[in-house]
């Protein structure tokens, strides 16, 4: 009788249990706590903080695009007018000396990084745009579109890098557009495949088949669906190609195929300073953008490294 | 035979899925997986099919073809007496029926977009298709999140902040949203905990009452499959092997396969062991090269000679209890309603059945 009863009881409680929601406080009318709230950037932003060299980097990158940001302002002298002695030291009314023709180092330093984070900067976009919308068209179509695109990527990525951009450069007139669209379209490769595969993945998530069965348009599930969920590894491996174009830039124009004269960008101040002269007796013509470049460049990886784990998903909190 | 007076919702008739399969030095088929290989059953309105079977015997693959994921290779489906290739080919058409069709998904954790909130998963397709305005969409809402039991402070939140029967339920939301007619529960408790299972299922069974849904649940567990199935059809390497009444089957099991399939539900009953039950030896075959005749037979306990030849066609088990019982209060009595059906794929015990049933 009694554990009749007790069966009863039972019964009774475990018919309320399923009223309740599983997870849930009542009280607060709220998901419990456990599972955080914070939104995705928040969770980022906190994990990045955590690699103390990319938040450094971060500061450090800030600060020098800030400087290239305002260069008309804060720049003393016009980067172009002969202000000084030729090739003078670093003195007080020039910090880093003048070059041979009497140019401030510092102003043509500041405007270089301008043309330089500008280069990388547009460069990387139209790689990223190129390479978003191949990955996308080859990953989720497949078949023919796909086969078509991976092997042109392919055909691209084989190909010596530095000799398809000079052949490009000697054919278009180098100039800092020319090179911007000569470096974008020439970057993309990596990404495309990069998304390529994630879209391949994603495709096959439940949640994409989800929005099929609901009847959503393709723009809908291509950009609405597919591609936010793309965004972080974009966002890491932009970060090098970013860095990648910086150094490309500088490398096209120390060789004189970039961005052209009088203009300054960080290779070409590099170009004037070749002779063995310069290189021993004046080193303030090329310590500084040297320095700069691998400055910028390592602050633009180490930045890359802390996102790839901030974004990752599957690392811990 | 008395699904004539009625038509069916969903109608499949002859279904098979052959996946190719790529290999060889220069690209190119080299043989086919058969997922479905000829299958045939209905579901009436407002009713449940349950679909069991071990994992890889083709039931979620089912599940795929009826929500027009994927195109069947041969054979039709019929979705209120219409062909569903055919509404496929007009766009238009296809828009209507397309959210009429949905489906629940086994993975609770991959069937959101880990990137949107809870608003934005339920409200884009109601938008999209018309379903609710933008001045009543949260109202909606609100009234299908009531329906699943979740309070309305879950719509600003984002999917990863759910455990993962919260998350379940909304993706039965997600489906309800659309005004479905028949839903593909494929496998939808699989993933959870048992005690979550319970909830979920009362949540379908009630779902499906108050709205009059047609469902199709796919499982592999008999007891969650038979709790909320009206019939019940077992499935053995891309074949049905058995189908009836879910009280049928699960009563008066008839395929070896069904019976080894019940026999692995496990008792709560420490005296159980000594029972000694006899679990299924072996591994299922390979769907790309099917064992010859009955697809059982390498693991059948029954199996005969002429099973490695024959391959065996569904048979109506009932029908010689249905002439002894000769009136319909004795039918009844025996547990069975005029349009009960229980059909199975295995001549050798059906034989022997009515050896017994006439002795």
């Amino acid at each position: 009788m009694k554990l009749n009863n007790m069966h009863k009881i039972f019964r009774k409680k475990s018919a309320m249990a399923v009223s309740v929601i599983e997870g849930y406080d009542a009280e607060n009318d709220r998901p419990q706590k456990d599972i955080s709230d914070e939104s995705y950037w928040q969770t980022v932003f906190r994990r990045f903080k955590r690699h103390h060299l990319a938040t450094v980097s971060l500061v450090v990158l800030s600060v020098i695009v800030l400087a290239a940001l305002l260069a008309p302002v804060i720049a003393p002298y016009d980067p172009n007018d002969i202000a000084g002695p030729f090739a003078g030291a670093p003195s007080k009314d020039f910090w880093l000396g003048t070059d041979q023709i009497g140019r401030d180092v510092l102003s043509r330093l500041l405007y270089a990084t301008r043309i330089s984070l500008l280069v990388g900067v547009m460069a990387t976009v139209i790689s990223t745009v190129i390479g978003v919308i191949l990955g996308l068209i080859a990953g989720y179509f497949g078949g023919v579109a796909d086969m078509i695109i991976m092997r042109f990527t392919d055909m691209v990525m084989s190909f010596p890098y530095i000799l398809l951009v000079l052949v490009a450069a000697a054919i278009f007139k180098p100039g800092l557009w020319n090179i911007i669209l000569i470096l974008g379209f020439v970057d993309w490769p990596g990404i495309a495949r990069l998304v390529r595969g994630n879209v391949l993945n994603l495709r096959e998530t439940n949640f994409v088949k989800g929005n099929i069965v609901a009847g959503m348009p393709l723009r809908h599930i291509l950009f609405s669906e597919i591609l936010p969920n793309t965004v972080a590894p974009i966002l890491v491996y932009a970060t090098s190609v970013l860095a990648l174009s910086i150094l490309d830039e500088a490398a096209l124009s120390f060789l004189g195929q970039g961005v052209q004269p009088p203009t300054a960008s960080l290779g070409n101040m590099l170009n004037g300073a070749q002779s063995l002269t310069v290189l021993t007796t004046q080193p303030w013509l090329w310590i500084p953008p040297g320095l700069l470049i691998v400055v910028v460049v390592m602050a633009i990886n180490f930045i890359g490294d802390a996102l790839r784990d901030a974004l990752d998903p599957n690392s811990g909190r | 035979m008395l699904d004539e007076k009625k038509i069916p919702l969903i109608q499949v008739e002859n279904m098979k899925k052959y996946y190719p399969v790529k290999g060889g030095i220069i690209t190119h088929t080299t043989g086919y997986v058969k997922a479905v290989d000829g299958v045939s059953f209905s579901v009436m309105r407002g009713q449940t099919l349950g679909l069991v079977g071990e994992s890889g015997c083709g039931k979620s693959t089912i599940g795929r073809q009826l929500v027009g994921l994927e195109m069947p290779t041969e054979g039709k489906i019929y979705y209120n007496g219409c062909d569903l290739a055919e509404m496929q080919k007009n766009k238009k058409e296809m828009q209507r029926i397309r959210t009429k069709l949905q489906m629940v998904f086994q993975d609770p954790y991959s069937s959101l977009n880990p990137r949107k909130h809870i608003y934005e998963i339920l409200a884009q397709p109601m938008l999209y298709h018309h379903i609710s305005e933008k001045s009543a969409v949260e109202k909606d809402i609100l009234k299908i999140l009531d329906m699943v039991g979740l309070p309305k402070t879950v719509l600003g939140r984002y999917p990863h902040e759910f455990s993962g029967g919260q998350r379940q339920r909304i993706g039965i939301a997600k489906a309800l949203s659309l005004n479905p007619e028949f839903i593909v529960c494929d496998e939808p408790v699989s993933a959870l905990d048992v005690s979550i299972q319970a909830q979920i299922l009362n949540l379908l069974k009630e779902l499906q009452k108050e709205l009059g849904l047609t469902l199709l649940f796919v499982g592999h567990g008999l007891g969650a499959v038979n709790y909320v199935s009206d019939r019940i059809a077992v499935m053995y390497l891309g074949k049905i092997v058995e189908y009836g009444e879910a009280k049928e089957i699960f009563n008066h099991p008839v395929h070896p396969y069904t019976k080894a399939l019940l026999e692995a539900v496990p008792v709560p009953d420490p005296k159980e062991k000594e029972r000694g039950r006899r679990l299924l030896q072996g591994e299922i075959g390979s769907s790309m090269n099917p064992p010859s005749g009955c697809r059982f037979h390498p693991r059948c306990p029954y199996a005969e000679e002429k099973c490695r030849e024959e391959i065996p066609t569904l048979y109506d088990t009932i029908q010689t209890k249905r002439k002894l019982a000769q009136t319909e209060a004795k039918l009844q009595a025996a547990g069975l309603k005029d349009d009960s059906c229980h059909m199975a794929a295995c001549p050798v015990v059906i034989s022997d059945r009515k050896e017994d049933d006439h002795g």
